[in-house]
């Protein structure tokens, strides 16, 4: 099946990819387009084309790789998870970054898919957003008027709504310093299959120790509701706990005011909270040791 | 490719696009949004890719856009301007058929064939990029977990890949 036949503007540079969404955002806004793993396939499946596109595919040499900054790291909006991954120091300092960027799809997947294109794109069970969400990743966007930061944790404002105005792009995603190399990121993403699966059930967090006792704490549930979201409750009870004082029930409760898991064609709410909540003990389990 | 004859509605936005394919240059004049699989084997007739599910998940369509295993089904044509692209056409050096070609007749790794041209090109980019390195079975399993066969169980697969990844290493004056 061939798409139609929408616009697809090819800007020369930055600047002129930031003019074009400009003059384009109100009347009719034009629909960025990166690695296209998932614009062509909602294409495949029917759904409407935008009446034109940004291709920001080929401003990979000002918008794309790894940065580090006073800042942190900063992920170029064009860098592939190939890309990162190809790096021992990102391997090194982001371990559940790296283990997340490999479940993404497989190998030829992994070549075109972009970290900003996954936030952007918004699924509840994607991969990669989560990781980087779990390390307080905040999102550089991009526009004529001048960039502003916002908290990956913030931005989403419902099912595949973002907080990204017409007239922006995200330009790269900045893990901050106290992120990088921290002690206790984990992740785990359950689904039908080892590779090439989409999440039933995932978890990704970060659990710091202290003495014997968790205090750096986050935790973002996968696939268990509408958005991807960090859990506050749950962070607040296991803040300051040893690992024999987590209570399978007390965890659950608080597991409740974070989550009223969704049921759909992947899973059933109450497959999907025992689950998380048992990935929680497992990871503090493992973090522990 | 020129707009048929018969067609009465000029396309609206054509973009020109230069591809490099299995070594010829080709100067086009396309929709930018055509799938790269689409030009491929309607505009350049090169039918070994080919097309088992168009989201992704087969890797039927696997070629190398600048040496790297991509789906050809995923990827608008305009993205590949100035790309070097090779199809399961173009890898076989000097009219040979590479290590990875042989091994993969030699221990079965085909058979209904379906399967077979994006399995062979992602196993050529796995064996390339591991010359002279470790490569457990496990790491090849998931390097080709993005091709799926219905036929061969992956095993005899993954022993083409061990073999020519041997053979390759040998030639290239490594120790194995
Ligand atoms: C077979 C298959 C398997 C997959 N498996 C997984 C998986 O296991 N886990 C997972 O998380 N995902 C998976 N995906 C989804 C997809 O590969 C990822 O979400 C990928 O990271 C998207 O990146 P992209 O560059 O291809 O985005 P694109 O498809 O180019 O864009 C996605 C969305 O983001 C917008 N966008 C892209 N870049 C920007 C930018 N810089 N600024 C603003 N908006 C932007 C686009 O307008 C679009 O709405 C899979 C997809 C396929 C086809
Ligand atoms: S046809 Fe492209 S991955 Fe299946
Ligand atoms: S040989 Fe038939 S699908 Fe692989």
């Amino acid at each position: 099946m061939t798409p139609t036949a929408p616009l697809v503007i090819r800007p020369a540079n930055l600047a002129d990819a930031l003019a074009q969404l400009h003059s384009a955002a109100t009347d009719s806004p034009l629909r960025p387009m990166a690695g296209c793993t998932d614009v062509l396939v909602d294409l495949h499946f029917g759904k409407p084309a935008a009446p034109a596109y940004l291709d920001l595919w080929a401003l990979r040499s000002e918008l794309g790789g790894l940065r580090w900054t006073d800042a942190g790291l900063e992920i170029g909006a064009l860098c592939t998870y190939a890309d990162a991954v190809s790096n021992p120091r990102f391997r090194a300092e982001l371990p559940m970054l790296t283990q997340a960027s490999t479940l993404v799809g497989a190998t030829q997947i992994q070549f075109r898919g972009t970290y900003a294109g996954n936030i952007e794109n918004g699924s509840p069970a994607a991969d990669a957003a989560p990781a980087l969400m779990a390390l307080d990743a905040r999102l550089r966007l991009l526009s004529q008027s001048g960039a502003r930061e916002v908290a990956l944790s913030d931005y989403y404002t419902g099912y595949r709504q973002t907080q990204r105005r017409a007239d922006e792009i995200i330009g790269s995603v900045v893990v901050p310093g106290h992120r990088l190399d921290c002690q206790g990121q984990w992740m785990r993403k359950v689904g039908t299959r080892a590779f090439q699966a989409i999440t039933k059930v995932g978890l990704c967090g970060v659990f710091g120790w202290q003495q014997g006792r968790l205090h750096d704490v986050r935790v973002v549930a996968v696939s268990m509701a509408a958005v991807l979201k960090r859990c506050p409750a749950v962070e607040t009870y296991l803040c300051g706990k040893r690992a024999d004082e987590v209570d399978a029930a007390a965890l659950r409760a608080a597991q409740a005011v974070d989550l009223r898991p969704i049921d759909d064609v992947r899973s059933t709410a109450d497959y999907r909270a025992e689950v998380f909540a048992r990935l929680v003990e497992q990871a503090v389990r493992e973090t522990a040791a | 490719m020129h707009p048929s004859p018969l067609d009465p509605s000029p396309e609206p936005a054509l973009a020109r696009v230069r591809l490099v394919v299995n070594g010829t240059g080709h100067d086009l004049s396309v929709q930018p949004m055509r799938r790269l699989l689409d030009v491929l084997r309607i505009d350049l007739g090169l039918t070994g890719s080919k097309e088992g599910c168009g989201e992704g998940e087969c890797g039927a369509c696997t070629v190398l856009v600048d040496g790297n295993p991509v789906n050809a089904c995923l990827i608008p044509v305009v993205q590949c301007d100035g790309a070097t692209i090779v199809t399961i056409e173009g890898l076989a050096e000097h009219g040979g058929m590479r290590a990875i070609q042989k091994a993969f007749i030699r221990c079965g790794g085909a058979q209904c064939g379906i399967c077979t041209p994006g399995m062979v090109v992602t196993a050529s980019w796995l064996v390339d990029s591991h010359v002279g390195k470790k490569l457990p079975e496990v790491a090849i399993r998931e390097h080709l977990a993005g091709n799926l066969c219905r036929c061969t169980g992956y095993g005899q697969i993954v022993d083409a890949v061990v073999q020519a990844l041997d053979e390759e290493t040998i030639a290239a004056g490594g120790a194995r």
